[in-house]
Formats: structure tokens, sequence, C-alpha cells
């Protein structure tokens, strides 16, 4: 299988290689990969428990009387 | 206060693809460092993102804010920059600027960063991403890694590093 590569721009000579990532760094990809991951699927879930919570909220202010309009002016 | 002077220390442009992204050697002669990159990567849907790494150590997180027209946040990012995916409208590109100021020092380099995610059609991907970071680092910074959460550039994307001088 070909191992992912890096482009290497020196600066002092501007010159530009590509080589392999070594063992070190396909570890590091691969856990970078997994928090990444991590952090997105955090994100949406509070992303989503907060939607949820806005809806409720919402809801309840209808049973309460309020009409859209004036649910609007107080959540946004 | 002084004009900055900008100078072009590298620029690369892929011609094929490539996990990470290296700038080594880089001189010490400068105050800040800015890269600007043009960035699209071959990963998959979901929310990819780009980091650039101190002297390629690993790096802890960035806060930040994020917002796409209807909705706005503000977060911990395990990244800083966000960068077009796969599925974004073919030859599209994430445009970024990281800045690290006083590179040179040998504590707290911190770098600020903004990113808007074009997708080049009428609903808004990702939007902006404005991150703030530091590294805890005790020598100068003297090489960068600009790497992605998942995939590897593509061709097309472009890095630029420039030195900015505040005399």
């Amino acid at each position: 299988m070909t191992k992912p590569t890096k482009l290497i721009v020196d600066c002092s000579t501007g010159e530009q290689t590509v080589v392999e990532l070594n063992d070190e760094e396909i570890e590091q990809l691969e856990a970078d990969r997994i928090a990444a991951e991590a952090q997105r699927a955090e994100q949406e879930a509070a992303e989503a428990a907060k939607a949820q919570a806005k809806a409720s909220a919402e809801a309840k202010l209808a049973s309460l009387g309020l009409t859209p309009e004036e649910i609007a002016a107080l959540t946004k | 206060m002084p004009t900055p002077t900008y100078v072009a220390i590298a620029k690369t442009v892929l011609t094929g693809t490539a996990t990470y992204v290296d700038f080594d050697s880089i001189p010490q002669t400068y105050t800040d460092l800015l890269i600007v990159a043009s960035t699209r990567n071959d990963a998959g849907a979901g929310q990819q993102s780009i980091v650039v790494r101190n002297n390629k150590s690993a790096f802890s997180s960035a806060r930040g804010l994020e917002g796409n027209g209807s909705a706005a946040s503000s977060n911990s990012f395990a990244n800083q920059g966000s960068v077009a995916n796969s599925t974004f409208t073919s030859n599209t590109f994430a445009s970024s600027e990281f800045y690290l100021a006083n590179y040179t020092n040998t504590s707290n380099h911190q770098t600020s960063s903004t990113t808007t995610n074009e997708n080049n059609t009428t609903t808004i991907t990702t939007g902006i991403r404005a991150t703030a970071a530091i590294d805890s680092q005790t020598v100068a910074v003297t090489s960068l890694r600009i790497a992605n959460s998942v995939g590897s550039f593509v061709s097309g994307s472009r890095f630029d590093l420039y030195g900015i001088k505040n005399s």
C-alpha cells in the first residue's frame, strides 16, 4: 500500500521535495483523525441539544399564548 | 507604529496530493509570519479542517468562532481552519490566513487564523471560522507544518509563507 506523502519546502534554498511519511507521522495522522472526529461529534451533539432545548422552550412559550412573532422577538 | 513590510519567503502549489506541507529552515530575520493558503482535500463529507503546527509539534486546541449565515457558535477546535472537501463543487477551495506573532521568541507563540469556505453554491457550507491558539514551546519556530484532520491536500492547493518586519 502506498504511504501518504508530505511536501517539504526548504525556505533557505527554495527546494521542494515530496517524501513518504515515516511510521511516527502515520501514527500521528491517525491520532489527529480520531481527535478531529471526536471534536466534530461533540460539537454536533452540543448543537443538536441546543436546538432541541430551543424548540422545547418555544413550544412552552406558545402554550402560554405567545404568538410566533412574539416568540421570535424573544429568541432572536 | 512603523509600517509592516511583507516579504515572500516561499510558496508552493501542489501538483499532486500531499498529507502535510512543511516549511523548513524558516529565516529568523522577521518579526511575524503569515501563511496564506487556498486548500481543498480528498476527504469525504464532514467538516474537515486544517492546522498549522509550530516546529511540527502536536497541537492542543484553539478557541474560536464559527458561523455560516444562519447560525454561529463559539467552540474549542481540535484544528484551526476549515478546508474544502471532495463533496464540494469541483475546483472550489477554502481560503485561510494564519498569523504567527513573534515566532523567534522562545515562549508563547500565538497564532490567529481566519478561514472562509466557499462552495460556489447558494448554500454556505462552513462559512467563516476565526480562531486563536497558543503553544507552550520554549524554542523559536524554525519550521511549520500544515496538516489535515482527515485526508490529503489535492492538486491546486496553494500555500504562501510571508515574513513581516515591523521596522
